[in-house]
């Protein structure tokens, strides 16, 4: 056994370890759900870019970049780093108000006094955790054939193994603390590469000039080929970055509940920002260093793993590899937190055995993490190809909570009615639009795009239907309590 | 072919610190009591 194997396994020892730290404090339900909601600014913001950077960042950006040029910074990086201003300071001070909610479906349940909303949201949210987390096993698991060049689903059983286990022993405050050694490893992880790889492209002028002259356009706006980035494709870009991925994301609104009072993660702000700013820059770098060096590589996504396997020294490559696993299993744990936070609270203990002892709802809690790994870990084994299409669908579901979230706080007139269908339709016009893109490329429009769709459906009802109907006295007595001014 | 100069590639980069800025803005004017005013 290597070093790097031996590290590595100590890393997951590690994580175990204080995941079991975090299950000596974490003895009531609401403890596992949302620890006891005394997390300090700095281990919360950390927690937030834990979760928020997936093995998309290294392994994704690479493609887009490929694809868009700097149009994938300009549309896609800047605006989510905006959006994460904006969610910190205006729209996580306001969840925190809600004091007896421990998820979003319970938040929207409370706010707009119904059920039905309650089991639509957990429907939802359960979908979006599970397929969520299955992509993340899977986008790990690459990282972890090429690191030790074991077969692919010794892989996913490693990367579901690394994430479960804490997050069965400590719940929300395992993943919490966890994410801060997370985060130091993606940190360096990001960084290490950088200067190796700069300097063998021939330093940055070097880069820029070979770039410029052999992808022209490149660092333009649009970048190097404008018809793809047409109006409808940015506008798709837009709103499903900066809402589906980060304003109305069920692991982020869900993580709101854990801060100590209502300040917290408006401090919180600049370590999430800066933090993914600088982080984005180096892997930036390195792309860029990159393109010069595998001019026409057959798969940009996978550029990043090819540079630390063959560019760098050996530990400074496992490192950075050992800083894309760190990302996905930040993230693999939040997911099955969703599925089993989906099931047992939301669906079987608020709507139909409230009176569960809390000790009866932790075991439980536990049990259904464990399936829905399970769950995440015979998909992700399989490979579907068809399973890229359908996660990308679950990732754009958290598209239809924007009405409602933002009607819970500043629209007094929002309705129940409203809420529901526009979530409901809203939700199945995502499905259609993606079935069309499947069943008719040439007649599809990006107009029409499931993301883009999902917005404006589900918006345009929820302003309509809130408009015809009547919020009950019960609604607008829970809207003057969890207004701010 | 164009070639680019060194600081139109690489200074945009610079515009991803627009939210570290933003942030920056926000804590002043909640600090001031200018928007939420009444955070606890």
């Amino acid at each position: 056994m290597s070093g790097i194997q031996i590290t590595f396994i100590l890393w997951i020892v590690i994580s175990i370890v204080i995941g079991y730290f975090a299950s000596r404090r974490t003895k009531k339900i609401e403890q596992f759900w949302v620890t006891e909601r005394n997390i300090t600014p700095a281990i919360y913001g950390i927690s937030i870019v834990s979760t928020a950077l997936t093995p998309v960042v290294f392994v994704g950006l690479a493609g887009l970049m490929g694809n868009y040029g700097y149009g994938a910074i300009y549309w896609i990086c800047i605006p989510q780093l905006i959006a994460f201003a904006i969610m910190l300071c205006i729209i996580a001070p306001k969840m925190r108000r809600v004091n007896k909610a421990v998820s979003v479906s319970d938040f929207l349940a409370d706010r707009y006094d119904s059920d039905q909303i309650r089991t639509l949201t957990a429907i939802l949210v359960m979908i979006f955790g599970i397929l969520y987390a299955t992509q993340i096993v899977m986008g790990t698991s690459v990282v972890v054939t090429y690191l030790f060049d074991i077969p692919w689903i010794a892989s996913c059983v490693v990367v579901t193994i690394g994430a479960l286990v804490y997050t069965v022993l400590g719940g929300m405050l395992g993943i919490i603390w966890n994410s801060v050694q997370q985060w130091i490893v993606f940190f360096l992880g990001s960084f290490i590469m950088m200067p190796a790889i700069l300097s063998k492209a021939g330093g940055l002028q070097n880069i820029v000039k070979t770039i410029s002259t052999t992808k022209p356009g490149f660092f333009s706006l649009f970048g190097p080929n404008p018809q793809l980035l047409t109006l409808p494709v940015i506008l798709g870009f837009l709103v499903t970055f900066i809402f589906g991925n980060v304003l109305f994301n069920p692991a982020t609104l869900t993580r709101h509940f854990v801060t100590k009072n209502e300040k917290t993660p408006v401090r919180a702000s600049y370590i999430v920002t800066g933090s993914i700013a600088f982080i984005w820059v180096f892997v930036i770098l390195i792309f860029l260093g990159g393109m010069v060096l595998y001019p026409n590589p057959e798969d940009l996504e996978s550029l990043f793993v090819l540079l630390a396997k063959n560019e760098v020294a050996a530990w400074s490559g496992a490192i950075a590899l050992f800083g894309i696993v760190a990302t996905g299993l930040s993230t693999i744990g939040v997911d099955y937190m969703l599925f089993s936070q989906s099931v047992v609270n939301d669906i079987l203990v608020k709507t139909y055995h409230r009176d569960l002892t809390s000790e009866k709802q932790t075991q439980l809690a536990r049990i259904w993490l464990v399936i829905g790994a399970v769950i995440a870990l015979v998909i992700s084994m399989f490979r579907p190809a068809l399973v890229m299409i359908v996660l990308q669908t679950a990732a754009e579901f958290s598209m239809v909570f924007t009405g409602p979230v933002i009607g819970a706080f500043w629209w007094k007139r929002a309705t129940r009615e409203a809420t529901f269908w526009s979530m409901l339709v809203g939700a199945i016009m995502v499905v259609c639009s993606h079935v069309w893109q499947i069943v008719s490329p040439n007649t599809y429009s990006p107009w029409f795009g499931p993301g883009l769709t999902g917005f404006w459906v589900s918006g345009l009802l929820f302003i309509i239907i809130s408009l015809v109907t009547k919020p009950t006295s019960h609604q607008l007595e829970v809207y003057e309590e969890w207004r701010t001014k | 072919m164009e070639e680019v100069s060194v600081w139109v590639a690489l200074g945009p980069l610079f515009l991803l610190f627009i939210g570290l800025i933003l942030s920056l803005i926000l804590n002043i004017l909640i600090d001031k009591k200018i928007i939420l005013r009444d955070l606890h």
